[in-house]
């Protein structure tokens, strides 16, 4: 019996160790939670690259377009702090750890399948990203980025090398283009026509050597986008929801609680002055009044909120001096440049956004509180490079080059208006109108004394123009000092005005070779002589 | 089949069975002749025993020549041998109180005064009846070296334990927690992260405080070495009562307990709200987040007679505004033609004055607690049983917070005749938790829904309750703000819930087989499933959060977590001569863990209030599947020289199954050694009784978690949507896997004195730590432009070191009056020693630029955010508005004012008081947190909105400390609002830090023992009745008075993350009645 009860016990004991062996598997070190890097696909990858894409170029946009007045820059009232180290690391993981990478292995893919286009795609991209981290960083890892634990410390390459390397890129690009290769089931930018690469490659390519200062090369290059047909934007939707593809702009300004931003006192006051007398025919499109009416101005005084159109609030002199401050008629109820101040329950009362570009409302004077899904709910562009762009540069070549730039600035403002005009699901603008605005602006400009005075005018309708970039404002305005007459910062003693960007915070922390900068005063390589700008 | 017959055959019959022997009764008594109930008696050289009853009778089987051996813990044993009398009866002597017999790592067994390591034990009397459902809450105060957190005062949420300090900031610092041998999940699942509303309970919560025995709390890694890694954090030791019947150490004569008590739960930390000022800024009126506005007298500069809305010139009635929602009107809010059906016209009117709208929302919650547990054993004492049911019911003070819990258990145990001895325990919870949503919460509105984000700062002339929440037709979230930017706190309540539902079965059996005397093999096998359903929803028409979370959401998923634990071991037990003895146990050890989620996510309700995934219109998977496996084998041999040299060496080796093959190892072991020199000797006229020094080195390790060296690549269905058609993408994985990745390896080194003094009136327990942990495993941010923004990597070190006190003292020690103190106190700090080349600073907890923060040099506990800017001297830079300048440089290497805090304690210390004379017992726990800082967004949000009697002060002007750019002295006025809203709630976050020192009563209790005479002609043996207070007093004296701020509050989750509170939890008071019975 003893012997019978041990053999029971001995049994049971071996079951129970059998049905443990689950437990003592011990190679389970693959993620079943995600795939594996075989299993990469060159289409999807290109799928996600156009959309980071238009992310980065938006978010860097924003910055551009705040420091220079097209948008209100709030928050913090020293330059230096306007935009902090942490404030690119998003920018900076989507331009090299999404983007990069993906291009990179997406590369690899394409080239397996001989997707000529693809790579294209990806060397545009790439090479305009390139270029831009350059413009607002300076000196930015390029030669040893992307090896992976081969490298965890990438070395700076000078700015000089990095846009060197980026021109070779989009003339490989365009190489790839012209080879006849399949285009993906989506081109977000160009809907699979190989010429509009081509065109937007090049046009890089002009903008890079604007900045470079050669002209030669700039006027060399004449396959550019010299058509609103071919401008290199990115068409957002209306979709809220899983995924959110509104336009970024739009997600800000309409919302269930009312704005979450404040639009440019200094842009808004330059369209509604216009030209000679006549209102700029763009403001209805680009912004949105939900008041007819500002506070202190030709409304009554609103404490609650507006503070400052309190008569006897206190306003600094330099800002008085400037002559524009607080607020503006009509219900044009902005923000100044810099303005820190806490949030008043103004949300469904300032201006917003309007149809171009954010895909917003057209205002229409019907003077609505507007939100979620109002207006055309999103489905507005960003532009990235746009023909009246290419004749506002031309314009500035020309002068560079001793030329008249006349001809092109009234170009630049044409096709501004037709692009503003042209926008799906408002009014169509009075032809008429584009007309006369440009008579007006023809006198303003013939009544300006000064080649200065005249570059004052070209800069403020390139601004205009630019309503939704910002990137190739903040160069133009580092390269040649114009707008001159903007908005000055609230505070007296803003500090210099960000020649460059902070390095991002998980660059200069996490990589042994670079140390942050210890202000914003060093200007990227290309704007050494740039004029000083505040 | 026929073994396991059999098996269940002689367990019913073995009650039956009797032997030709005589029985011998009598009482066990202590020295001045009290009863000692639970005495054992046992036939020497048999496992043949009784323990007595609560008078302390016994009545055994035994025949005559035999002897009976007595003990009972703190006395010296006795053995008597059996003459021709049938009635013993025993008078045990006081013995040293340290030669106690505890359970050490694997269940194993020591003498107390043969551990070269600290262990620390907390009894049934400090755990039950208490008013938490929480052990570890329970335990809080009660063990030196143990620092226990809460996530608030939420019913049900979680609680963070660390013991000694942080070791690691890449995995866990919490304890192994193991439940009668077995490892129990204690882990903390949240839904959301703390910026999404970390409701989430941890799970030792499935266990009732009632049903434990004891706990003993293994503090170092000499202690723990045999648990191996997971023991790395110190361990947990339970024993439930089922737990104790099953391991047979403390069985007693069938006994009926019931343990019932109510307690009312309520709001601790409610602020002193002023009554002077009401909502707007600058003295003026309006309907803002903050309470800057005119006062509620009618004259003065601030008077509210000078403000056209409350004089009557608007409203039409002095005192009497416009009701808000009349002059709220727009076409996105409400509708003029719907006031009627809120009650409203436009000729409504709100009163001018202060409303108690915290008061109003929080009422007083209740808790029923009760526990019922059956135990008994047959006559000789083979076969023994526990049965226990435990009901608690817990109504927090926060409205939808409640907390449901049954449980039941069972032990058994049974001695066989072939040497071989079952036990096993079985039990089974479930456990209801719901809440409101808590999510991070700032000055005004909150990342997602928060229910204390939204009510705290709540202006002073604004009543919630008496404002209607939903909009009439929609549902949608109304409220007094002109922009709807608030989200009322009661829609909040009616509209949306997180609620966890678990169920759970845990427990173990153990077969014992003793091949001779000195030697047995156990193998045992433990079980722990829990499945937890986790449901949170919130209807369409919300405000705070993301434009999804606004459409409305519908959240149902499982998590199923699994360990099976297989062991196996070899104990033995030899004299080797007449000086040396030895124990040994070698064993081996597979640990399988488990961990599938699975579920859906619901966005975009249609009809409002239905809550099923069909009246959404996106449906997203929400899954996660982990497995772990772990192989372990460990030896431990303990020698002990003529009982007072005491020598153990231990050593484990692990595999664990997440590491590539080569680096998936390690062995890490321990010695440890205890002198008791009083044994040896003399001292003479010192008041020594006891005296011993002990030293140990300690080794374990860390695993890594997830899959650490796994390369991956995304796929997102939803990338995009272009023309109606939603974009699937792929993108690179933002981890570089590491297949060099090895475990770290954590030394410790531990000295402790304990002694006996003054005729063992003074007992004390010194410990001293110092813990290295090598080959650290950081999650080390990358430069994105390598290609990746995160590895796990070896790099770095960090340095523990501590200190542990124990103290008891028996100042009186009398026949009807006893006064006895017990005092802790802990201290201990984690110094970040070494991070690598590549990295000065790595935020491991929080947002990047606001965190906490390893930073070599420093502690780990450090904490890092913006902070004032100032000259080179060191002095706060002043703008020119006035306001302080914010250098926003959170890298400490550039800004060495990044470091605005560290939440790691001076010291704690906790006195606990218990004084009795005859039936009545009074006790107190005092506790004293001294130094630790927290960032706190309550307290900014309360003083930076003009809420509390700290800001009443405030029609003259301020001027901060501090230069202008120019380096003359500030001489710029600001206003009250520009002074704490513009720089507590606009401005730099060290100004939002504070120190979080706290004093605080934890408990107090008076209870009565009813008189046995009394109980004589009832069924009851025994009846006690005891009042009882939790955190009735506290004051955190550094932080504003009027926040009445309560500090223990674990604002980022129970993660290793610490110091920062975003309004996610405020604090309970609990006090009520218990009863206990025992028939």
């Amino acid at each position: 019996m003893k012997t019978l009860n041990k053999i029971s016990i001995l049994a049971l004991t071996s079951l129970l160790v059998l049905s443990s062996c689950e437990t003592t598997e011990l190679d389970l070190s693959s993620n079943p939670n995600a795939l594996s890097p075989s299993q990469a696909g060159a289409d999807l990858f290109i799928n996600e690259i156009q959309v980071d894409f238009a992310y980065m170029v938006n978010g860097l946009s924003g910055v551009g377009s705040r420091l220079t007045r097209i948008n209100q820059l709030g928050g913090e009232r020293l330059y230096r702090d306007a935009y902090s180290p942490n404030s690119f690391s998003g920018t900076w993981s989507q331009a090299y750890q999404q983007m990069g990478e993906d291009i990179r292995v997406m590369k690899t893919l394409a080239a397996e399948s001989g997707l000529t286009y693809y790579i294209g795609m990806g060397e545009v991209i790439q090479a305009y990203t390139l270029l831009t981290l350059v413009d607002f960083f300076g000196d930015i890892p390029y030669s040893e980025a992307l090896l992976g634990a081969e490298n965890l410390n990438p070395a700076l390459d000078s700015g000089q090398s990095v846009y060197n390397a980026a021109l070779a890129m989009l003339d490989s690009a365009i190489n790839n283009f012209s080879q006849g290769g399949a285009s993906p089931q989506y081109d977000m930018y160009y809907g699979g026509d190989a010429s509009g690469w081509i065109k937007a490659a090049n046009s890089i390519k002009k903008k890079a050597l604007l900045n470079l200062g050669d002209y030669a090369g700039y006027n060399s290059i004449t396959n550019y986008i010299t058509d609103s047909s071919d401008d290199f934007q990115f068409q957002w939707g209306t979709n809220a929801i899983n995924p959110d593809n509104r336009h970024p702009m739009y997600r800000s300004s309409y919302s269930n609680t009312g704005a979450g931003v404040y639009q440019s006192n200094w842009y808004m006051n330059r369209m509604m002055v216009g030209r000679n007398g006549m209102r700029d025919p763009r403001i209805n499109y680009i912004f949105y009044r939900q008041v007819s009416a500002t506070p202190g101005t030709d409304g009554p005084v609103d404490e609650v909120s507006l503070e400052c159109s309190v008569p006897g609030f206190y306003i600094e002199p330099h800002r008085v001096a400037y002559g524009l401050y607080c607020n503006l008629t009509e219900g044009y109820w902005g923000r100044d440049h810099g303005n820190d101040e806490g949030i008043p329950p103004d949300g469904f009362k300032r201006t917003i956004a309007g149809v171009y570009p954010a895909g917003g409302a057209f205002d229409d004077s019907s003077y609505l509180s507007l939100g979620l899904g109002d207006g055309l709910g999103g489905l507005g562009i960003t532009p990235i490079l746009l023909n009246s762009w290419m004749h506002f540069m031309n314009a500035e070549v020309a002068v560079m080059t001793g030329g008249d730039p006349t001809t092109e600035t009234l170009a630049g403002i044409r096709s501004s208006m037709n692009k503003v005009d042209d926008i799906a699901g408002a009014p169509s603008m009075d032809a008429a109108s584009i007309d006369s605005y440009i008579a007006n602006f023809a006198a303003d400009w013939t009544a300006a004394s000064s080649l200065g005075a005249k570059l004052e005018l070209w800069a403020e309708e390139y601004w205009i123009a630019s309503q939704g970039g910002g990137i190739e404002n903040y160069n133009s305005y580092r390269r040649n000092g114009y707008p001159q007459n903007l908005q000055p910062m609230i505070e007296p003693d803003p500090g210099q005005f960000p020649l460059s960007m902070w390095y991002p915070q998980n660059l200069a922390a996490n990589n042994s070779n670079v140390n942050q900068k210890s202000d914003v005063s060093g200007r990227v390589f290309w704007n050494s002589n740039g004029p000083s700008v505040d | 089949m026929k073994s396991l017959f059999r098996l269940l055959v002689v367990f019913l019959l073995t009650t039956q069975l009797s032997f030709a022997q005589k029985t011998v009764t009598g009482v066990v008594s202590d020295p001045d002749g009290l009863p000692l109930p639970g005495a054992t008696v046992l036939v020497q050289g048999t496992t043949t025993g009784v323990t007595t009853d609560f008078d302390g009778n016994f009545s055994i089987n035994v025949s005559e020549g035999q002897s009976l051996e007595f003990s009972f813990v703190g006395y010296e044993t006795s053995a008597i041998a059996v003459g021709s009398g049938n009635v013993i009866n025993v008078s045990l002597s006081l013995g040293n109180q340290l030669e106690e017999v505890i359970v050490t790592s694997l269940g194993i067994t020591r003498e107390k005064r043969a551990l070269g390591y600290a262990v620390s034990e907390v009894d049934e009397s400090q755990i039950e009846s208490r008013a938490s459902g929480d052990v570890a809450r329970v335990l809080s105060g009660k063990a030196s070296g143990v620092q226990v957190t809460n996530q608030g005062g939420i019913s049900g949420s979680g609680t963070s334990v660390i013991i000694r300090g942080l070791s690691t900031f890449s995995s866990s610092n919490q304890p192994l927690f193991v439940v009668d041998g077995v490892p129990f999940q204690s882990e903390t699942n949240s839904q959301g992260s703390f910026t999404s509303g970390n409701n989430g309970s941890s799970r030792f919560l499935d266990l009732d405080p009632n049903n434990i025995e004891s706990v003993n709390v293994l503090k170092g890694l000499a202690a723990a070495t045999l648990y191996g890694s997971q023991g790395r954090n110190g361990v947990i030791l339970i024993t439930t009562k089922a737990g104790s019947t099953a391991s047979g150490t403390n069985a007693l004569k069938n006994e009926v307990t019931i343990n019932t008590s109510y307690f009312s739960n309520e709001l601790a930390m409610k602020p002193d709200y002023q009554m002077q000022y009401g909502n707007g800024f600058n003295q003026n009126f309006g309907w803002y987040f903050s309470n800057w506005g005119p006062s509620f007298d009618e004259g003065g500069p601030a008077g509210w007679g000078k403000q056209s809305q409350i004089n009557g010139a608007v409203s039409g009635q002095p005192g009497f505004l416009k009701h808000p929602y009349n002059s709220n009107l727009n076409a996105r809010f409400l509708s003029r033609d719907l006031l009627p059906l809120l009650g409203l016209s436009m000729d409504s009117l709100w009163e001018w004055k202060p409303y108690d709208s915290v008061g109003d929302l929080f009422q007083p919650g209740s808790i029923v607690n009760t526990n019922i547990a059956f135990r008994g054993q047959s006559d000789d004492g083979k076969v023994s049983y526990n049965v226990n049911y435990g009901n608690l019911d817990d109504q927090g003070f926060t409205p939808g917070n409640s907390l449901r819990r049954n449980t039941l258990s069972f032990g058994g145990r049974a001695v066989l005749s072939n040497k071989i001895t079952v036990a096993g325990t079985l039990n089974y919870s479930f456990v209801d938790f719901k809440s409101p949503p808590i999510a991070a919460a700032y000055s005004s509105g909150s990342s997602d829904s928060s229910l204390y984000g939204n009510v705290f700062y709540t202006p002073r002339s604004v009543g919630i309750a008496q404002l209607p929440y939903a909009h009439p037709i929609t549902g949608a979230s109304i409220y007094y703000r002109s922009s709807n930017g608030i989200q009322h706190p009661l829609w909040t309540v009616n509209n949306t819930q997180d609620a966890q539902a678990t169920h759970r079965v845990y427990g173990g059996t153990t077969v014992q087989y003793d091949i001779s005397d000195n030697l047995n093999v156990v193998y045992g096998y433990g079980y722990d499933v829990y499945s937890e359903d986790n449901t949170s929803y919130q209807n369409k028409g919300g405000v705070d959060g993301s434009v999804e979370t606004q459409s409305g959401f519908y959240e149902k998923f499982n998590n199923t977590s699994s360990i099976f634990n297989h062991k196996i071991l070899i104990n033995g037990d030899y004299e080797l001569d007449s000086d040396w003895s030895m124990t040994f146990n070698v064993g081996a050890e597979s640990i399988g863990e488990e961990y599938d989620r699975n579920g859906t996510r619901s966005t975009g309700q249609n009809v409002f209030n239905v809550l099923r995934h069909f009246n959404f219109n996106n449906q997203e998977e929400i899954e996660y599947y982990g497995s772990k496996n772990t192989l372990g084998v460990f030896g431990q041999a303990s020698l002990d020289y003529q009982n007072y040299l005491y020598i153990t060496l231990a050593t484990r080796t692990d595999w664990v199954s997440n590491l590539s093959e080569e680096n998936r190892s390690i062995t890490y072991p321990s010695a440890s050694i205890a002198f008791v020199p009083s044994s040896i000797l003399d001292f003479g006229n010192l008041p020594v009784d006891f005296l011993k020094v002990r030293a140990s080195y300690g080794t374990s390790a860390t695993f890594p978690g997830g899959y650490p060296i796994a390369s991956t690549l995304n796929l997102d269905t939803k990338s995009f949507r272009i023309d109606g058609v939603d974009v699937t993408s792929n993108t690179t994985g933002s981890r570089l896997g590491n297949t060099a990745l090895k475990p770290e390896l954590l030394e410790e080194l531990e000295f402790g004195i304990e002694a006996n003094l003054f005729d063992n009136r003074l007992s004390a327990e010194i410990s001293y730590f110092n813990r290295t942990t090598n080959d650290l495993i950081i999650d080390q941010p990358l430069d994105p432009s390598t290609g990746y923004t995160i590895t796990s990597t070896n790099i770095g070190q960090i340095d523990a070191t501590g200190w542990e006190v124990d103290l008891n003292l028996n100042w009186i020690r009398g026949d009807k009056f006893n006064w006895s103190t017990a005092i802790n106190y802990t201290t201990n700090q984690s110094v970040v020693v070494d991070l690598g080349q590549n990295t000065d600073q790595i935020t491991y907890a929080g947002f990047g630029s606001l965190g906490n923060a390893a930073i070599v040099g420093l502690p780990l506990t450090s904490m890092i955010g913006t902070s004032v800017g100032r000259d080179a001297s060191g002095r706060p830079l002043i703008d020119a508005s006035g306001s302080y300048t914010s250098n926003n440089d959170t890298n400490y290497k550039t800004n060495k004012y990044a470091l605005i805090g560290d939440y790691n304690p001076d010291f704690i210390a906790n006195v606990a008081n218990t004084i009795s004379y005859g039936n009545l017992s009074f006790g107190f726990l005092f506790n004293a947190t001294i130094g630790g800082d927290m960032y706190s967004s309550y307290m900014m949000t309360l003083l930076g909105r003009g809420i509390t009697t700290d800001t009443v002060d405030r029609e003259l002007p301020y001027i901060l400390p501090g230069v202008l750019s120019d380096g003359s002295v500030n001489n710029k006025m600001i206003d009250n609002a520009t002074t704490y809203f513009g720089n507590l709630i606009v401005g730099p976050d060290e100004l939002r830090t504070w120190d979080a020192s706290v004093l605080r009563l934890s408990e107090i209790s008076l209870s009565y023992d009813v008189p046995k005479k009394w109980l004589d002609r009832t069924p009851f043996g025994a009846a006690s009745l005891t009042a009882q207070g939790f955190n009735l007093w506290y004051d955190a004296y550094n932080t504003p008075e009027g926040t009445n701020y309560d500090p223990n509050i674990a604002g980022l989750g129970v993660g290793n993350g610490g110091g920062f509170e975003y309004f996610n939890g405020v604090s309970a008071k609990k006090y009520g009645v218990s009863l206990k019975l025992t028939f």
